[in-house]
């Protein structure tokens, strides 16, 4: 649509091409800042030169508009994008270039092959309008190299308290008080044991059979480890559309979506009981279940085990009311969970695995736990674990 | 616990908020009792801990009167008693306030549940058949559809079209609003929900004497509870067992 109006004085451009040679930086806005997951280049002491091929939320200029002033919602391609059964008008395409030019006139007009198309064209070429897959739908993205390089400016706010109290039915018959709204997920696994609620919203995750048959190096983890965690705007936007919806509505970006403090980009989960290599050896390779598996404190903790299954989401993740997306502290599973009162890991008599791990520990530090841990077996055991069993 | 260690069946007390009777209740919810049967479950007997100044930790059971767990329930812990903290009994939102303009089919349908949104899961189950017979519904889907142009669409975003907005979620703003102010009135430490057994845990928080409430009526004209719970154990990194049958104040 927009090929007529930018064609022409491209091509022009190209002609004059040897005549545009100066730099003049900071033209047309605020340095940008690198997103790239690495380390951020420490600040050059003269006005640094600006990289018109990386594009950052945090230029103040950036900041000024609103979200929606550059993100069209849904976007032109949001039925291609998906297939027709699970396709919903989203935001599925980069900004336009409407949303740019009104600044970026001088960048997007500069030599043959201007770098600020660079930031989302794969080639740059007044004719070529090929681009990186957009951010969103995530699993795409993640799999692509731009996606593997990049990690967002933003974390998502998701209050746990608003949505499970909107959802709750006064008087739950059966148990069920809380639900949250259906969401179609990767993996579904139909599992008629408990009336869950959760379960709409997080399932667990079987990983895929191994491509070849070679028997593991290590032996396996229990299968379905995992809870999966909702990866787009399919579990919101049935509630939060912009033409009716609840508040935030679709189109305000920033409800959800919270800017990263000090312009910095989500990190990625260095590993805590496991790390990357542990997850590859695993044949973890979905990059959403890798970053869940590195977070965690306890790594061989698999909620579909038998027991495990049986037991209520809110038995062991006690503090859902409070549960903070932004905060990752309020999602940890306290040890306490793990036994106190039903006993099942944690009590002196009979001695349970933890008290037993404690003990031991305790009378030779080299010991390593190995029940519910990985590599975080070989520390000092937390305080949370010497109160839970007394020591 | 271990025979011979401190008892500490006696620190976790009940007050019975039947004590609370007073005027001031008088155009609020009923009171209802709480019979607390305290098992300690991990006992640390250490001198020197009762000195520091340590966070806490306590699970309670809760039963209604029946001795059903109290299964999947919002409760607050709180520093001060429901019913001395001066709530605002009277500006209670009752659900039927919010059902101006509601068609008698949309009245009804909603009657047969006891949901406190049009958000209840179980009511997405039921969409396909009320989109026929309630007209609010079939006005939402014939919108849907003609945005969205496809049935599937139409069915799952129907709320977003819903004309009512008052029917779909007013009644439980209000009483979110209602129960922030009275959080913040009570003096709110903690927001719990139960599990399916009625069980919940605390941790992490200063020694001293809590309550524990509903607040807000479970259902219309439900009783409210007023449990004090002391914990001034020995030791206050201890976890405790505490099992309350909460009395249902209508029989
Ligand atoms: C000046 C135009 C502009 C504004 C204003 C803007 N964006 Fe963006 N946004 C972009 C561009 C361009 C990209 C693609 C960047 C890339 O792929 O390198 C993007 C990508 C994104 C992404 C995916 C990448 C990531 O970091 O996760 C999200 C999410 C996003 N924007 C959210 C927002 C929100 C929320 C706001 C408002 C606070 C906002 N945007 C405001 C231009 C804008
Ligand atoms: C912020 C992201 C962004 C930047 C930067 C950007 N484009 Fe695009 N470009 C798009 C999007 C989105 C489309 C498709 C939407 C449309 O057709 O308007 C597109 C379409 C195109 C097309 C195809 C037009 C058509 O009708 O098929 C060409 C050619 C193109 N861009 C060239 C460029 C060049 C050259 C630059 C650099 C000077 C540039 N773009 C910079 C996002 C961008
Ligand atoms: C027996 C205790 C237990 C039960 C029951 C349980 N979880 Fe978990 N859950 C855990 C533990 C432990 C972790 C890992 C926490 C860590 O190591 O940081 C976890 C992690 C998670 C995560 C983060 C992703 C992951 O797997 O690490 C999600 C989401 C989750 N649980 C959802 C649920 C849902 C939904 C249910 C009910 C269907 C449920 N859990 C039931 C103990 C439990
Ligand atoms: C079943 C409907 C429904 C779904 C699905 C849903 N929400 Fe909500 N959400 C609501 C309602 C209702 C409110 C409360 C609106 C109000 O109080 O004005 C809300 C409020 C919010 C708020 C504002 C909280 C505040 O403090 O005011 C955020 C942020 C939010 N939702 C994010 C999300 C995200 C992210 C998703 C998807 C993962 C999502 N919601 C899915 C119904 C839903
Ligand atoms: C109602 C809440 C909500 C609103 C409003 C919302 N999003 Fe999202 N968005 C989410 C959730 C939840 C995810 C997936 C979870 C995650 O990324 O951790 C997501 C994912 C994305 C992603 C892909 C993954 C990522 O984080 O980079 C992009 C891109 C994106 N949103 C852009 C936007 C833009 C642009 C807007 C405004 C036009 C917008 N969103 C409005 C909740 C919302
Ligand atoms: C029954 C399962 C279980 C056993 C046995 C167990 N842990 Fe843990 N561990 C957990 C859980 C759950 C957490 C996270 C929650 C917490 O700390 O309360 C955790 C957390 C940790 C942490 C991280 C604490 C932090 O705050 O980051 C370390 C270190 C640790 N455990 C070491 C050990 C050691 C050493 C042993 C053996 C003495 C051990 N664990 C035995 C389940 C277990």
């Amino acid at each position: 649509m927009k090929r007529t109006t930018l064609t022409l004085p491209l091509l022009l451009v190209a002609a004059l091409a040897a005549v545009v040679c100066a730099r003049v930086s900071g033209a047309g806005g605020e340095p940008q800042r690198r997103r790239a997951t690495t380390q951020r280049r420490a600040a050059p002491a003269q006005r640094p030169r600006v990289d018109y091929t990386r594009f950052s939320h945090a230029t103040a200029a950036h900041r000024k508009d609103s979200c929606a002033s550059c993100h069209k919602n849904p976007s032109d391609n949001w039925a291609q994008v998906r297939d027709a059964s699970s396709s919903f008008p989203d935001i599925t395409d980069y900004p336009e270039h409407d949303s740019c030019l009104s600044c970026h006139r001088q960048q997007f007009f500069r030599g043959a092959r201007p770098a600020i198309c660079a930031v989302c064209h794969s080639v740059v070429s007044p004719r070529n309008g090929a681009r990186f897959p957009f951010a969103n739908p995530a699993d795409a993205f993640a799999r692509s190299e731009k996606g593997k390089a990049e990690a967002s400016e933003f974390s998502i706010n998701f209050p746990h308290d608003i949505h499970q109290d909107v959802m709750a039915r006064a008087d739950a018959p059966d148990g069920a008080g809380v639900r949250f709204v259906r969401a179609a997920f990767k993996q579904e696994t139909p599992k008629p044991s408990k009336p869950n609620s959760c379960s709409v919203c997080h399932v667990t995750y079987f990983k895929p059979a191994p491509p070849s048959a070679a028997p593991s190096p290590t032996p396996a983890l229990p299968a379905g480890l995992l809870k999966t965690t909702p990866t787009g705007h399919d579990s919101c936007f049935n509630c939060h559309w912009q033409d009716g919806g609840e508040k935030p509505l679709s189109n305000d970006c920033a409800g959800c979506h919270k800017p990263l403090p000090n312009n910095s980009t989500r990190p990625e989960p260095k590993g805590k009981d496991a790390d990357a290599q542990f997850a590859a050896r695993e044949g973890f390779t979905d990059p959403f279940v890798v970053r869940k598996l590195l977070r965690r404190d306890s790594v061989i903790f698999a909620h579909d085990e038998e027991r495990h299954r049986e037991i209520d989401c809110a038995t062991c993740h006690t503090r859902i009311p409070s549960l903070n997306t932004l905060d990752e502290t309020t999602l940890k599973v306290p040890i306490l969970s793990c036994g106190a009162g039903t006993s099942c890991h944690v009590g002196a008599k009979p001695k349970k695995i933890l008290n037993e791990e404690v003990d031991k520990k305790l009378a030779d530090p080299s010991f390593q736990c190995t029940k519910c841990h990985f590599n975080l077996g070989r520390e000092k055991p937390p305080k949370s674990h010497l109160d839970a069993t007394g020591k | 616990m271990r025979a011979g260690r401190r008892t500490l069946l006696l620190w976790a007390a009940l007050l019975s908020s039947t004590l609370l009777a007073s005027a001031a209740r008088a155009q609020g919810p009923p009171v209802a009792a709480c019979q607390p049967t305290p098992t300690p479950v991990v006992v640390k007997p250490d001198a020197n801990a009762a000195a520091t100044n340590d966070a806490g930790g306590i699970r309670v059971f809760l039963y209604d009167a029946e001795k059903k767990p109290l299964a999947r329930k919002r409760f607050y812990l709180l520093r001060r008693s429901a019913f001395s903290a001066g709530l605002d009994w009277a500006s209670m939102p009752k659900r039927a306030d919010f059902l101006q303009g509601a068609s008698p089919q949309l009245r009804e349908w909603l009657a047969r549940h006891d949901c406190d949104s049009l958000y209840c899961p179980e009511f997405e189950a039921e969409f396909p058949e009320a989109v026929k017979t309630v007209p609010e519904f079939k006005r939402a889907y014939d919108d849907g559809l003609r945005k969205y142009r496809s049935e599937k669409l139409a069915l799952k975003w129907l709320t977003v079209n819903f004309p009512l907005k008052n029917v779909r979620t007013e009644y439980y703003k209000r009483k979110k609003a209602w129960l922030d102010r009275a959080e913040q009135q009570a003096g709110a430490v903690v927001s719990f929900m139960t599990d399916d057994k009625g069980r919940a845990i605390f941790t992490g928080f200063q020694r001293g004497d809590y309550y524990i409430s509903n607040l807000f009526p479970f259902d219309e004209g439900g009783p409210v509870w007023d449990c004090k719970v002391m914990t001034l154990p020995p030791n206050p990194r201890q976890l405790w067992a505490v099992s309350y049958v909460l009395s249902n104040s209508r029989q």
